[in-house]
């Protein structure tokens, strides 16, 4: 686990810190460390402005009103925290490498995972792993994250965090049920993308399914391509139905590519 | 080229067969995990006869197959050469001693012959010339397949006498017609030889070219030196060996047939065999018995023994057989330097030295005893049979008798045989008391029946008495042609057992064709000492020892056969390197199978069981075990000492000397290795001042008697390294003073040689090594110092100038050490340590194992000394 946590952290270390733009946070009521460019409660000086009828006589800065002939009233910045869940889309098939220089997608999504946890807690946002964890501040959350892919745990799901979901998302019909505003993470192996095989096979799943036989195994790649490319987009259009953000990744292609990916996909705008 | 099993061929037609069906039979499928399933189902299913094998893969296969099938037909090169003629072969065979030295190739040959026959599916016969062990005469064995003609052949062996020609003759006079091959030794052996080949004609003759060497009987030179003669080996060496087989000295032959054996007497008595070095046959070897033995023969008389004509024992020092070394001195230093025989002229005995010598000849001593004036008129004990005062004059003016010649000598006498002469009188004797006297005690008597040699076996030894002077003061017995006869019959009787000269000895050990000692075959007819010089060696009467206890009797073939005489074969063919079927099936087998375990990979690969990485580490396993363990090479320039702990010796540049060092640190480091945890690799030859040798626990430095002084970084590397740890051992290899069996005299000048190589050396103050030291109790417990010798005094440097552990830096010493522990390849002892044997060598062995503990582990040993006074202590 450690290791684990050491990969994510070095992975992460190579992007500043994560920061959800504010106003795609505009809906989340509970003030956290995010400042929202706008006044309401917050610690951090925002602006003066003008007393005007109304407002609470004991919210007038004496000192700055000294200094004219107006009374003026300290706003401070309105501070929000983003609540972000994160999911594991996890099955037997997760586990499958074409390669044993290849990680699995398990592994691999994993690893994803930690890193953008460790972006956003760097950045002081709230990190929960879905229907394991509540949500989680601080550096050290990391640890309690990590432990929790391995054994487990029970919370509530916040119905409003935001959520970036991780998996090789192969059912049929895809469908993603969050709000607005997350991602989904498509992990897939090579073998799965290209379908390098040649010659006689027997293809075996991962969950009982009955075995298929190919004489020629190489005769079967185009019509597969073709399959695996609508797959993803259907994957697509079902992000964008939901209002989530599509991203690819293969578990062949450097994983600071996709960290990148995600990072600009959530910070973007 | 043939095939020696061609219906095995027939399989090469199933090839096509196999073709088809190869290309019937699809390739395994691959088994794959796969998660999405889902999106395979339903793609369209290809034609499955379809897939086909790979061309490549076909061809491998039928390649594979086809080299399996042409190995197993057993093809080969060089078919055997054809015979002429027709009908059965005769195979003539010489089988004698002088076949040996050829065997192999004869057999070559022979097996060449029986190929050739068996492919011509003609039968052969074999008549072998030489009678077989049992004295049977040579028979043709009948007509048989070429398949039991070559278990006959196999079975046959060299024997050790010679061929018998008439009896071959006789055999061949009866054969029936066909092809003859006559396999010929090269010799003649004997006149019948033209006879033999007339009988033999026509035949195909194939000799043996090599010279054919016959070891004679040695002789000593006026030295006393050991003399091997030998026909026809002129360049060649003889080897001097124990009867153990260790090799005392190595000599080479003079162009006259001479090789002069080199060793002090003591040495040359344990030669108990020559052997030519060459081809080993019965012929290249010369069992020694004790009458080949040279004897230490001690002089002792009273006044001046020497002078010319005078002396005491002037005739009877040069009438010694040469094969003696005569010493002089007191009875005492007799004793004490080991003499086989002590001849006493007229000395009168104490009670003390009649003591210590009837002790000696207990022990095996051989004394003999001439009488004269001053002994006449005391007769003591140290007689065979008591004597009477006073002498006996014949032919003087007072004297009515003539003086006496010699009777013919009784044949139980050790004299028995040698022809006495007129001329040969006696004047004045003393006399045996007739009363007393036991008749089987005489030996030789004059001619008017009165004893004038008296003897008798006493324990091991023997105890004669000459009842008249050794010089020509009493008779002129010493001047007469006889006396050296007489003397040369009785130096030798000492320590062994009179030979009964007309008793049959029955055979001990037989010498095979080869010149190996072999247990006898029953039904060997003894020999008799007497007629010992006249046997001809046959299969009753085989080369070999022959005796009774100790008491022995070599019968050789030298002296005992015709001298090798080159036959005159017309239009032999020489043995060549005879090329036999040359059958490389099994190449082909072995190729064929790893074209089949290629296939396997392949098969394996293709169904996506193997990876890439698990193909070549299986084709590396496959290479490692073709090819032969590679050794360990150590990385970079680490010198090897550093990887193993080495014993190492200083290189004299003397190549004798070195290979001793070399071999005796060699078995000193298996010994330990053996003996105790400590692992030590081979030796190494140090040049100190070139090389470095502070990896080195013990440096072994042999000084020669003609060393330079060494060098002064020699010098400054060898006191660097007593200073800082090291153990230098110093062996001047034999001093030229010491005690008695030092080996003083081995190597004259030593004692210069080791100061002037000592004295640039730091060296500590030195004592003498005493079993106190822990030297002598590091590992074993040893009660001396001996190495090939046993001189003293070993030094160690004085307990002030040991180090802070009480551990010496240097151990000087003349033991030849190295000598005694050198081993050669197979094991044997290279030297013989003096006087003691092989107990020495355990002791010097020993010595050796506790010097290199003692130089890896320091002193621990000598709190041991020290335990019986702390015991005491915690008693009390």
């Amino acid at each position: 686990m450690t290791a684990r946590i050491a990969a994510a952290e070095s992975l992460a270390a190579g992007l500043p810190k994560l920061l959800m733009a504010a106003e795609r946070l505009a809906h989340v009521a509970a003030p956290g460390a995010h400042g929202r460019r706008r006044p309401g409660p917050g610690e951090n000086f925002w602006q003066y402005r003008d007393f005007r009828d109304g407002d609470d006589v004991r919210r007038v800065d004496w000192r700055r009103s000294a200094g004219a002939d107006r009374l003026f009233l300290r706003e401070r910045e309105w501070e929000a925290q983003a609540s972000i869940s994160l999911v594991l889309h996890d099955h037997a098939g997760m586990d499958y490498r074409s390669a044993a220089a290849l990680p699995s997608k398990r592994e691999r999504a994993i690893l994803l995972l930690l890193a953008l946890a460790s972006l956003l807690l760097r950045a002081g946002e709230r990190v929960a792993l879905a229907g394991k964890t509540p949500p989680l501040t601080g550096n050290a959350a990391l640890r309690t994250l990590a432990a929790a892919f391995i054994n487990g745990g029970m919370a509530r799901i916040d119905p409003k965090s935001r959520v970036i979901a991780f998996g090789d998302f192969l059912e049929a019909a895809p469908v993603f049920y969050a709000p607005p505003g997350g991602a989904v993470v498509q992990v897939l192996d090579p073998a799965e993308c290209d379908f390098p095989f040649s010659g006689r096979c027997i293809f075996d799943g991962f969950a009982h399914e009955p075995e298929i036989e190919a004489a020629r195994a190489e005769d079967w790649a185009a019509a597969y391509r073709a399959r695996i490319a609508a797959q993803r987009e259907a994957v697509v259009q079902a992000a964008q139905r939901a209002g989530q953000t599509a991203l690819f990744h293969r578990t062949d292609a450097p994983p600071a590519g996709a960290l990148a990916a995600l990072y600009q996909a959530l910070s973007a705008a | 080229m043939i095939f020696l099993a061609p219906w095995v061929l027939l399989g090469l037609a199933a090839l096509p067969g196999l073709y088809f069906l190869l290309r019937l039979t699809p390739p395994a499928a691959r088994r794959i995990v796969f998660p999405p399933m889902r999106l395979l189902s339903g793609l369209p299913q290809a034609e499955r006869a379809a897939q086909r094998m790979p061309l490549w893969l076909l061809l491998l296969r039928l390649c594979a197959a086809g080299l399996v099938i042409l190995g197993l037909a057993g093809p080969a090169l060089h078919p055997p050469a054809a015979l002429p003629g027709s009908g059965p072969v005769l195979l003539v065979i010489d089988n004698g001693w002088a076949a040996a030295a050829d065997w192999q190739p004869l057999m070559d040959a022979a097996r060449q012959v029986v190929g050739s026959a068996r492919h011509a599916g003609r039968g052969v016969a074999i008549l072998t010339t030489a009678r077989d062990a049992g004295g049977g005469a040579p028979v043709i064995q009948g007509v048989m397949t070429a398949d039991q003609a070559a278990q006959a052949i196999d079975a046959l062996q060299p024997l050790p006498w010679p061929v018998d020609r008439p009896a071959a003759t006789a055999a061949l006079r009866n054969a029936g017609e066909g092809t003859r091959i006559y396999l010929a030794d090269g010799i003649t052996d004997g006149a019948s030889f033209s006879e033999f080949m007339k009988a033999l004609n026509p035949a195909r003759i194939i000799a043996a070219g090599r010279d054919k060497n016959l070891l004679l009987p040695p002789s000593f030179n006026e030295h006393g030196q050991l003399v091997a003669h030998a026909a026809g080996a002129a360049g060649l060496s003889v080897l001097a060996e124990t009867a153990t087989g260790a090799v005392l000295a190595r000599a080479a032959f003079s162009k006259s047939g001479d090789a002069g054996i080199n060793l002090p007497l003591p040495l040359a008595n344990r030669v108990g065999r020559l052997v030519l070095e060459g081809p080993a046959s019965a012929g290249s070897v010369f069992l020694l018995d004790s009458g080949t033995h040279g004897s230490l023969v001690g002089l002792a008389a009273s006044g001046a023994a020497d002078t010319p004509y005078l002396g005491a024992l002037f005739f009877a020092s040069r009438g010694l057989p040469a094969s003696s070394q005569v010493i002089t001195g007191d009875l005492a230093s007799l004793i004490a330097e080991k003499a086989d025989v002590i001849i006493l002229a007229d000395v009168v005995l104490s009670q003390a030295q009649q003591q210590m010598l009837s002790d000696w000849i207990a022990a095996g001593g051989e004394l003999i005893r001439f009488a004269g004036p001053l002994t006449a008129n005391m007769p003591d004990g140290l007689t065979p049979d008591p004597e009477l005062a006073g002498d006996r004059r014949l032919g003087g003016a007072l004297t009515w008798t003539r003086p006496q010649s010699l009777a013919p000598f009784p044949a139980g006498s050790p004299f028995a045989g040698l022809q006495v002469d007129g001329g040969t009188t006696v004047t004045r004797q003393i006399l045996a008391d007739p009363t007393r006297l036991d008749v089987g005690t005489v030996w030789a008597a004059l001619a008017d029946g009165t004893p004038l040699v008296l003897g008798k076996p006493v324990g091991k030894g023997v105890l004669v008495s000459v009842l008249t002077t050794a010089n020509a003061d009493w008779s002129n017995l010493a001047l007469a042609g006889i006396y050296p006869a007489l003397l040369e019959r009785l130096i030798g009787l000492g320590a062994r057992v009179p030979v009964h000269r007309n008793r049959v000895l029955p055979m001990l050990q037989a010498l095979d064709g080869f010149g190996k000692l072999q247990p006898p075959q029953p039904g060997v007819a003894g020999v008799s000492a007497r007629d010992a010089d006249q046997i001809a060696v046959s299969p009753s009467q085989p080369p070999g020892f022959y005796g009774i206890g100790a008491a022995g009797l070599a019968l050789n073939l030298g002296g005992h056969v015709a001298l090798p005489v080159a036959a005159v074969l017309p239009a032999a063919e020489p043995l060549g390197t005879p090329r036999g079927p040359e059958d490389f099936g099994a190449a082909l087998l072995l190729a064929g199978m790893w074209l089949l375990a290629l296939d396997l990979l392949i098969s394996l690969w293709l169904r996506g069981l193997l990876r890439w990485r698990g193909a070549v580490a299986a084709l590396g396993i496959a290479l490692v075990l073709q090819s032969p363990a590679q050794a360990q090479v150590p990385p970079g320039n680490v010198p090897p000492a550093a990887l193993q702990t080495q014993l190492a010796y200083v290189r004299t540049g003397d190549p004798q000397t070195d290979q001793t060092s070399a071999d005796g640190l060699g078995y000193l480091s298996a010994l330990v290795s053996a003996r105790s945890s400590a692992q030590l690799g081979p030796p190494a030859g140090v040049d100190p001042a070139r090389d470095n040798i502070d990896l080195y626990p013990l440096i072994y430095w042999p000084v020669l008697s003609d060393a330079a002084a060494p060098s002064g970084k020699t010098c400054s590397a060898l006191s660097d390294y007593m200073q800082h740890g090291g153990l230098l051992l110093i062996d001047s290899q034999g001093a030229d003073a010491g005690a008695p069996g030092s080996g003083a005299g081995f190597a004259p000048g030593a004692q210069t040689a080791l100061s002037r190589a000592t004295s640039c050396l730091n060296l500590p103050p030195l004592e003498p090594l005493t079993t106190a030291n822990a030297i002598a109790h590091s590992f074993y417990i040893v009660p001396s110092f001996a190495g090939k010798f046993v001189g003293d005094p070993v030094l160690i440097a004085s307990a002030a100038a040991r180090d802070v552990d009480g551990v010496t830096p240097v151990i000087i010493g003349q033991n030849d050490w190295a000598g005694a522990w050198a081993r050669d390849a197979n094991g044997d002892a290279e030297q013989t340590p003096l006087p003691g044997g092989e107990d020495q060598r355990v002791v010097a062995d020993r010595f050796g194992a506790n010097l290199v503990i003692y130089a890896l582990t320091g002193d621990y040993k000598s709190d041991q000394s020290r335990l019986p006074a702390f015991l005491d202590g915690l008693s009390q």
